[in-house]
């Protein structure tokens, strides 16, 4: 597709999606984020309130009609949003083919494989906190061919790295060690050794340390110093470092601002 | 089609007036004089008697003064041209309708020697705070000049027809020709001012009128010759009278009409009135003139998956209210392509603006806001600004401005 003429309404109200803590305004908008997120907008995301906002905030009524009307009919929700991404005009019919089955083949997943490719997509998106929530439903399942110890192994690694996003590190420190305990993998012994770095009062258990051996352990010494090396020249510090020059009243506005941000993506990440 | 029309010529030197429903014209000095004591203003025979008796200050050349927004301090206060312009409008308007039956027209069209857009958003704004003009158009003195062409019977705009109009110190040259080959017939005007002005004052002598007569004849011939003519006309308040310049109207008159109308402008001004007033943006005919674009302008979008020829301008539009402002997402573009569209007998030409400077982002969220407006009849201007894709891809002050002469 060439130039595309957007569509010139923008919400009074607009929609705000949780899991990436924005609010969407436009047409386009709402059609790259069923396109770009599908694990997002599988479950429960067709609907009367988005219907409803496609009709009054941005003004597709005849398409809003046609939706709500196919709902009730039980169309499937991979068929409503096929029809939004091409009513739009947004994507081609190619993309919007691909986008087809690309929902047919997420439908097809083991129940406990399709819970985890959710999680682990708001794992990208830094929503550590909803992210567990569905792990620990995932741990819930019984066993069976897919949900087996490899599985709950790589499942329990996870959830420890979003308790270290997290800064939970006694949390995180469990889920790794149930996660080493199933997997055995030297990857989740490197992730405990760190997080002994990080967080000095939780000393790595004498059997790690055995495991890890001193030569595995000076080289990540190593890695670990130089991540907080490349850490002082990254873009974030600078931005840090650039406040702090500043005039003191400019000073304590930016800071502050800076640091309202910071909280705010935390608790996004909750 | 009911409704009366003014049409008003407005030039530093002269103001004519003419209305749809009367032959009776108007014509006064674009002057004001105010009084040395009193806030008290005239306009005309009334500012001269005024002047001379010793008890007002005038001003002239009121157009030229507010292009160039100049001042006039008279009895201690200093007047801003615009200002003694309003003033010098009302007064005018106000004078002519009241001697017409003071009837308020319904549209009035001014036509003046250059259009620009501060010039076009003044006189709207100073006409329509007169309360007596309706709905107020302002065009060029060439686009009056078509449209008074065009009024008269088709013999007359056969071929080409040239205009001269003669005021004081001012001798300008219009020349107009139909194009007839297209679905839609397009007129065509252009002006010159032309270097042998002379004040009209020389015609009070007999040498005087001979060296003027001389000076006419050699402007006709070098203008006129090898050029078919269907009419010549004369306008202006020199033409007035033309017994002054026999060998320049024996020349002109040879195997062409000649026709003498002294508010050739003002009345030509009331004709475009008629579209207005018939709701028609456009006149009846395409105009190619000052004021309006000879050369047309389309974007290439898509919309609802559609391939769409966008017209950003078209040939003939007024290049003051032409343009576009919209939103768009460049899904694999990497520039923006115009076509710039000239008559039929240029090239057309491609114009590319390369969009690298706008931020990284993923396919589809590179949205940009497109403002695309005309700074006079030549050059366009073209702004591309990051407008950021929602909360999802904040905006940022990526931007870029390009002016593209529209002739090569």
């Amino acid at each position: 597709m060439g130039m595309i003429l957007c569509s010139s309404r923008s919400a009074a109200h607009p929609m705000y999606i949780e899991e990436l803590g924005v609010r969407l305004y436009s047409l386009e908008e709402l059609c790259y984020f069923i396109f770009r997120y599908p694990l997002l907008v599988l479950d429960d995301f067709t609907g009367e309130p988005l219907f409803e906002f496609i009709h009054t905030e941005l003004g597709e009524e005849e398409l809003a009609n046609t939706l709500s009307k196919l709902k009730r009919d039980q169309t499937t929700d991979e068929d409503l949003l096929c029809l939004i991404l091409k009513e739009s005009g947004f994507y081609g019919s190619s993309e919007v083919h691909r986008y087809e089955q690309q929902l047919q083949a997420l439908k097809k997943l083991h129940p406990a494989e399709y819970m985890k490719r959710k999680a682990d997509g708001l794992f990208r998106l830094q929503r550590f906190g909803k992210a567990i929530q569905l792990y620990e439903k995932i741990l819930a399942m019984p066993d069976d061919q897919t949900v087996n110890g490899a599985f709950r192994g790589a499942v329990y690694n996870n959830i420890g790295s979003c308790y270290a996003n997290l800064f939970l590190t006694e949390q995180a420190y469990r889920a790794y060690d149930r996660a080493y305990g199933l997997l055995k993998d030297r990857a989740i012994l490197k992730r405990i050794y760190f997080l002994s770095l990080t967080e000095p009062v939780i000393e790595l258990k004498e059997r790690y340390q055995s495991m890890a051996g001193d030569e595995s352990s000076m080289e990540w010494d190593r890695e670990y110093e130089k991540v907080r090396m490349d850490v002082r020249e990254c873009e974030a510090r600078k931005k840090v470092d650039a406040i702090f020059e500043r005039d003191p009243v400019r000073r304590m506005k930016l800071a502050s601002e800076q640091i309202e941000t910071w909280k705010q993506n935390f608790r996004n990440m909750l | 089609m009911s409704g009366r029309i003014m049409g008003i010529d407005l030039c530093d030197t002269g103001t004519g007036i003419a209305f749809s429903d009367t032959e009776k014209t108007f014509r006064f000095p674009t002057i004001i004089c105010r009084d040395r004591e009193k806030e008290e203003w005239f306009i005309g025979e009334d500012a001269y008697a005024h002047a001379l008796n010793g008890e007002g200050v005038i001003t002239d050349r009121l157009l030229k003064l507010s292009e160039n927004h100049g001042t006039a301090t008279i009895g201690g206060i200093k007047y801003d041209a615009e200002t003694l312009l309003k003033i010098f409008l009302m007064k005018i308007t106000e004078k002519s309708i009241a001697e017409t039956g003071n009837t308020v027209p319904q549209e009035t069209v001014v036509c003046i020697p250059s259009v620009t857009e501060e010039a076009v958003q003044k006189l709207r704004l100073f006409l329509d705070a007169s309360g007596h003009a309706g709905n107020v158009h302002v065009i060029s003195r060439e686009e009056s000049g078509i449209c008074y062409c065009m009024d008269q019977p088709r013999e007359i705009w056969n071929n080409q027809i040239g205009i001269f109009s003669l005021s004081d110190a001012v001798l300008t040259y219009y020349e107009m020709h139909v194009i007839k080959n297209r679905k839609e017939m397009i007129a065509c005007a252009e002006s010159e001012n032309l270097e042998e002005a002379f004040n009209l004052e020389i015609l009070s002598t007999q040498s005087g009128a001979k060296l003027a007569d001389k000076i006419l004849l050699s402007c006709a011939e070098r203008i006129l010759k090898r050029k078919p003519f269907s009419a010549v006309m004369l306008t202006g308040r020199g033409f007035e009278k033309y017994e002054w310049a026999p060998e320049f109207m024996k020349y002109v008159c040879s195997r062409r009409k000649v026709f003498q109308d002294t508010d050739l402008f003002a009345r030509g001004a009331c004709e475009r009135g008629k579209d207005f007033l018939a709701g028609a943006a456009m006149p009846r005919f395409r105009c190619i003139c000052d004021g309006r674009l000879d050369t047309g302008v389309t974007l290439d979008i898509e919309k609802d998956g559609k391939e769409l020829n966008f017209p950003v301008a078209n040939i003939g539009d007024a290049w003051y209210r032409s343009g576009c402002s919209m939103r768009l997402i460049p899904d694999n573009a990497s520039e923006l392509v115009m076509n710039i569209v000239p008559l039929e007998w240029k090239k057309d030409r491609i114009l590319r603006i390369p969009l690298s400077f706008l931020p990284d982002r993923p396919p589809k969220t590179k949205r940009i806001d497109l403002h695309a407006y005309f700074k006079d009849g030549k050059t366009m201007v073209v702004e591309i600004s990051d407008a950021g894709f929602g909360e999802l891809f904040p905006k940022t002050d990526a931007s870029v401005k390009k002016e593209v002469p529209l002739w090569e």
